[in-house]
């Protein structure tokens, strides 16, 4: 059953606390890209290109993405009964962006936000009858994790160690 | 020769092996019962089972869907019949590509055909980067469960191999320390490799799409980084659609951790394209091994199998010998139940045994997959055709004899009294370490009790009477 929108951010939030990853939620695009812009400081980034993306990061600030500390990149959709974002790589959207660096800042449109997994996949194009899906579609949900030693649970691994979801209205 | 069956179980395990699996099971079933209050449990199972059901029902023509739309994504499918021709599949296509260097996935199907060892005979370099296998490769050791392949092992172990690895020390109890070792070897191994080779959860025949989920990110950097992908299946992963892939993708993490959803969770259809970044080649590797002969048999469930691991927490035999214990690729009681019918010809016959038929691997299964009737039945085939001449009569014997009580208490109570000097002369602090054959048989492999001097009838009666 599909939750109502406010629900659905509950969820989401509820969700997301669980993983140990954190929410913030900004009125408009301006407002997100000030909340990243402060969520990054002076540390260096790596990123997507993509307008929503532009104006957070001083160019003297950007790095490879195998040096940087941040990566800073742009949600396709969210599922908010398990906590996960979900991109798309493609052109000027790497797969290396998203996952070398140890903090990773994911903007993501409240209009992207659905209900479950199966409504998810349907939104990021990953179905039947489709000319071409998208080749490379990854869903995290909280930081990378591992519990191989005594079942002791860290934070971080190969993928990032921080993720910080902000959300926003266009 | 495979690699199903690695050595006959023997040895006493490691001292430290069962306090790590206890700790290990505890917490799984904690997990597990958080998740569980979070949906329709039986409901889920329900729909798991169906799909799963469906799709090894229909196994050719959805391997044949699935072989077309992989193709038609730009990626190459390799059948192999056994674990050789799988093997032989990985080797040529690093070597066509002029590949030595290879990062790996964790994939219960590479421990199965053996990939190491042919890899390293082939002069290439694969090198395990989930953080247990890489732990247990560097040890020289072997996975000893589907999910947590170092799950046997201590911090203390851990942190003298990584000592031993970086000429520093390490706190055993400054575990965020020794994963950020592990993170940083493996990182520069990520960006020399050539070749990412994996395995895959589920494959979704209608559009070509291998899943694959992950806790740790070596996933992601293994299908980002290096020019080539090789992904090996067993050709049961397959599914038929998106429909099941959304529920299966859920039910995978919440049986085998307690989890919503996996940390990472990636979706590959076809080799990268257009000014994306990843591999430029992607081959499937389509594993019969055993498994196209299990069809049409009354094993077929055991198919239905997706490795989520939660059979063998579950399991009061695996929490005591551990998946070591085994001897075999797959342990537990699914171990149990597809070693045998996967190893043909092999001697696995024991397998069925490891096994009390609690029933609690069935109560546990996300698929529903009857794993004591299955054992039930793989016994008595394994004595089909080979039963002792006498065995059958004995037992028989024996069952009249126990099925009286005052019989029973007679015979009980004269074996007891006959062996207790011979119990109290080896007896150490309660324990048997070391009996004469044909006890032997157990004491070489684990301690046993010393048998309490006064029977439990003969105690029970005594409270009755002072009651």
């Amino acid at each position: 059953m599909a939750l109502e929108d406010d629900d659905r951010l509950d969820h989401f939030r509820a969700r997301l606390e669980e993983l140990d990853a954190s929410l913030h939620e900004a009125p408009s695009l301006a407002d997100a890209r000030a909340v990243a812009r402060e969520l990054i400081g002076t540390a260096t980034v790596a990123r997507w290109s993509d307008d929503a993306l532009e104006g957070i990061v001083e160019r003297e600030q950007e790095a490879p993405a195998v040096d940087a500390e941040v990566s800073l990149i742009l949600a396709d959709v969210a599922v908010a009964r398990t906590g996960a974002v979900g991109f798309a790589h493609r052109a000027g959207r790497p797969r290396s962006t998203g996952v070398l660096p140890p903090r990773q800042i994911v903007l993501l449109d409240g209009a992207d936000l659905v209900t479950d997994v199966g409504a998810a996949l349907r939104h990021i194009g990953l179905q039947a009858g489709r000319q071409a899906l998208p080749g490379n579609v990854v869903f995290a949900a909280g930081p990378s994790r591992t519990s191989d030693i005594e079942q002791r649970s860290i934070r971080g691994v190969h993928a990032p160690r921080e993720l910080a979801v902000v959300i926003f209205r266009r | 020769m495979s690699g199903l069956v690695i050595e006959p179980p023997r040895g006493r395990p490691d001292p430290a092996v069962t306090p790590n699996l206890h700790r290990a099971a505890a917490h799984w079933g904690t997990q597990r019962a958080d998740a569980r209050g979070r949906v329709d449990w039986e409901a889920w199972r329900e729909l798991a089972r169906q799909i799963r059901a469906d799709a090894v029902r229909h196994l050719p023509e959805l391997i044949e869907l699935l072989e077309a739309r992989v193709a038609t994504a730009g990626g190459h499918v390799h059948h192999a019949r056994n674990a050789e021709e799988a093997c032989d599949h990985v080797v040529r296509i690093c070597r066509e590509a002029g590949a030595t260097r290879a990062v790996k996935g964790k994939s219960m199907t590479s421990e199965e055909i053996g990939l190491g060892a042919a890899l390293q005979g082939a002069g290439i370099e694969a090198v395990e980067t989930d953080l247990g296998e890489y732990i247990v490769q560097a040890m020289g050791d072997r996975p000893s469960h589907i999910l947590a392949p170092a799950v046997h092992l201590s911090a203390g172990q851990v942190a003298n191999l990584f000592a031993r690895e970086s000429g520093r020390p390490f706190d055993p109890d400054d575990t965020a320390a020794l994963v950020s070792h592990a993170r940083a070897v493996l990182r520069q191994r990520f960006l020399a490799a050539e070749v990412g080779i994996t395995g895959v959860n589920l494959a979704v025949a209608e559009t070509g799409t291998l899943t694959i989920v992950e806790s740790e990110g070596n996933i992601r950097l293994a299908t980002a980084l290096p020019r080539i992908h090789i992904a090996l299946m067993g050709l049961e992963k397959v599914i038929r659609d998106w429909e099941g892939a959304a529920h299966l993708i859920q039910m995978l993490p919440l049986a085998a951790q307690g989890k919503m959803a996996a940390a990472s969770t990636s979706f590959i259809t076809g080799p990268a394209r257009d000014g994306d970044d990843g591999p430029h080649e992607l081959h499937l590797v389509l594993l019969d091994g055993g498994r196209s002969a299990i069809r049409g048999t009354p094993f077929e469930e055991a198919l239905h199998c997706i490795r989520c691991g939660a059979c063998l927490y579950a399991c009061p035999v695996y929490r005591q010998v551990g998946g070591h214990g085994y001897g075999t690729t797959y342990s537990g009681p699914i171990g149990a139940v597809i070693t045998p019918l996967l190893a043909q010809g092999a001697d696995t016959d024991d397998l069925p045994w490891y096994s009390s038929l609690c029933g609690a691997c069935v109560e546990a299964c996300p698929v529903k997959i009857p794993l004591d009737d299955q054992l039930v039945a793989l016994r008595a085939r394994a004595h089909e055709d080979d039963a002792p001449r006498g065995e059958a009569a004995l037992f028989a014997a024996w069952a009249r004899l126990w099925s009286r009580p005052s019989s029973y208490r007679a015979t009980a109570a004269t074996a007891g009294r006959a062996l207790r000097p011979l119990w109290s002369a080896l007896a150490r602090d309660g324990w048997q370490h070391r009996a004469p054959f044909p006890f032997s048989g157990w004491t070489d492999g684990r301690d046993a009790r010393t048998p309490d001097p006064e029977p439990f009838h003969a105690r029970w009666r005594s409270r009755r009477v002072g009651a």
